[in-house]
């Protein structure tokens, strides 16, 4: 107990701080009344966001700026928490810090796929603290020809071996899922090996939470095959094997399953029990899977705060795990706004699609 | 209005020839008036077509856009980058054309790059995007983007053919205009003209001959 105090005393305090200025829903009321960008940017002004959004000028208010912002407040949030952190905790966190340079890496070779100019690549490019740098992705996209030659770059990278290992997928199909299966795969084994390395109660609580994210997303992506009639093997390569919940027979018989509702009934284990009903009842009715999105990420922002009950010690992982998944659904939900408004959508629209 | 004359010999055989003519142009004329109303036929028939085409487009437009813009809210960025590799060689419009009373008119399909049959498994390639990037909002949007393509290529079929349907119908108009205000009066004007050259020919011959016979007659008594 005496080294849990002294390993989360500091950094626990002051994310309960930060966890105060999380916005609530008084403050999404206010932002869905804002009538256009200038009039949301200037109430977000005065939260935490700021600093990051006096870089954007007066005349250039576009969500895709305003998106680039509150990436930036995210990770700059998270690399503070991890400098203050202990070094298996700050690991932890710039492990998960990884999944957003995976989708920068993404987005470059998505650009040389398609020919895009690497200008405009680069404003769809957030750099994390402590990876590669806004620098290096302009050398990288300026020099690189295609993406054989962008992934003989990134050699030196941790990234080099693992992205070359996938090339024969990728020059046999000409498709560009066997790197990002590999980049994805790469981020969440090297999150999960950071996990293993934790205490044991951090270890079970990163787990739950990380796990639950991780089961949730390969719960969408079987759901999604299925409606799409991938075929099960297919499927399977892009599910991550994380079994907490959901045990491998789960998996296997929602993948050999007929149908949608029978791969739901499959996957109906708890805690995703209620979350699949609503995802069943909504496909009954309309016969779209899009409510798996938003359920999915629901009952996760539950589950960050049933930790904070289930384990009342603020002396743990699962204070700051919670804090930065609760902080990456507020950046969703400021993203989801931002481009709602841009779009002119409803506020009733656009509150829909809000996670809190 | 004076109409010009065929440049003919005033002889039976050009008279006869003229009304084999004029039979044949009459004839001409029946099947272009024919073909006229089989082609407005056909414009109507189209043209009934184009307005709810085009309400299923902006319907389809209407849905796709209210999708893209959930799937933008829900995954930011990351719908931009994923399609600068889907929109790749997905569709290709199959381009035929049927033939109505000798007009070519287009039959559009769409094409999938990769289509699958329905009962079979369809691999992930076929998708040209990542699972793992996107959400389930993201394949709606992609369904309805689909819809909004196989709507607009059935409105371009719709478009071109009725398009060519008025042209062919302009085209059979100055032919018949061309024969019933050109060649059929320049045939009768030739007919009476002939008819006339042959009537003069005869009245002459005719005195000729009761002035030949008078002559004889008088030959005869003295």
């Amino acid at each position: 107990m005496k080294l849990s105090v002294s390993k989360y005393g500091y950094i626990t305090t002051r994310i309960r701080g930060m966890k105060a200025s999380l916005i609530d829903e008084g403050g999404y009321s206010i932002l869905l009344g804002c009538p256009d960008l200038e009039g949301l940017l200037s109430f977000l002004k005065t939260t935490p966001y700021g600093e990051d959004l006096s870089e954007i000028q007066p005349g250039a208010v576009r969500a895709l700026s305003l998106e680039g912002a509150f990436l930036r407040n995210f990770f700059k949030t998270l690399s503070k928490i991890a400098e203050k952190a202990s070094s298996d905790v700050a690991s932890l966190i710039l492990g998960y810090l990884k999944k957003f340079e995976a989708e920068n890496l993404k987005v470059a070779l998505r650009a040389l796929k398609g020919g895009i100019d690497y200008e405009e690549a680069l404003k769809y490019i957030v750099p994390i603290p402590r990876g590669l740098s806004a620098e290096t992705y302009r050398d990288l996209l300026g020099v690189a020809r295609d993406v054989e030659s962008f992934v003989q770059f990134l050699e030196k990278t941790e990234y080099g071996a693992l992205l070359a290992s996938s090339m024969k997928g990728y020059l046999e199909k000409k498709n560009l899922i066997p790197l990002e299966r590999a980049l994805d795969f790469h981020v969440y084994g090297s999150l999960w090996a950071i996990m293993e390395r934790l205490d044991r109660r951090d270890r079970v609580i990163a787990k739950k939470l990380i796990g639950a994210e991780l089961e949730i997303r390969n719960i969408k992506i079987l759901l999604r095959g299925k409606i799409l009639r991938l075929d099960p093997s297919e499927v399977r390569e892009y599910l991550y094997p994380v079994f907490l919940a959901l045990t491998p027979e789960n998996v296997d018989l929602a993948l050999k399953a007929q149908d949608v509702e029978g791969a739901i009934r499959a996957l109906m284990v708890q805690p995703y029990r209620d979350m699949l009903t609503k995802v069943l009842m909504e496909y009954e009715q309309r016969g779209s899977l899009a409510s798996t999105d938003l359920e999915g990420d629901r009952l996760l922002v539950k589950m960050c705060r049933r930790i904070l009950r289930v384990y009342p010690s603020p002396f743990h992982v699962g204070i700051i795990l919670s804090y930065i998944i609760l902080k990456w659904f507020e950046v969703r939900n400021l993203r989801a706004i931002v481009y709602g408004k841009e779009d002119g959508l409803s506020p009733e629209s656009i509150e829909r699609l809000l996670v809190y | 209005m004076s109409v010009e004359r065929l440049a003919v010999q005033p002889t039976r055989e050009q008279l006869l020839r003229l009304r084999r003519r004029k039979v044949l142009a009459q004839a001409v004329l029946d099947v272009l008036q024919r073909d006229l109303s089989a082609l407005t036929e056909e414009f109507f028939r189209y043209l009934d077509m184009i307005t709810p085409l085009r309400n299923e487009m902006y319907k389809a437009l209407e849905e796709a856009y209210a999708s893209f813009s959930e799937a933008k809210m829900l995954m930011g960025r990351g719908i931009f980058s994923s399609s600068w590799t889907t929109v790749l060689d997905r569709f290709e419009v199959d381009t035929k054309a049927t033939v109505f009373r000798k007009v070519s008119i287009p039959v559009l399909n769409l094409v999938e790059a990769k289509t699958v049959a329905q009962d079979k498994p369809m691999d992930a390639e076929s998708l040209n995007y990542s699972l793992s990037d996107t959400t389930a909002k993201h394949d709606d949007m992609m369904s309805k983007v689909k819809e909004v393509i196989r709507t607009a290529i059935k409105l371009a079929e719709a478009e071109g053919a009725l398009s060519t349907i008025v042209e062919a119908m302009a085209a059979t108009k100055r032919k018949m205009n061309f024969i019933q205000h050109k060649a059929i009066p320049q045939i009768d004007a030739t007919i009476r003209w002939v008819e006339l050259i042959l009537e003069e020919t005869e009245r002459e011959d005719s005195i000729r001959i009761r002035v030949l016979q008078n002559k004889r007659k008088e030959k005869g008594l003295s």
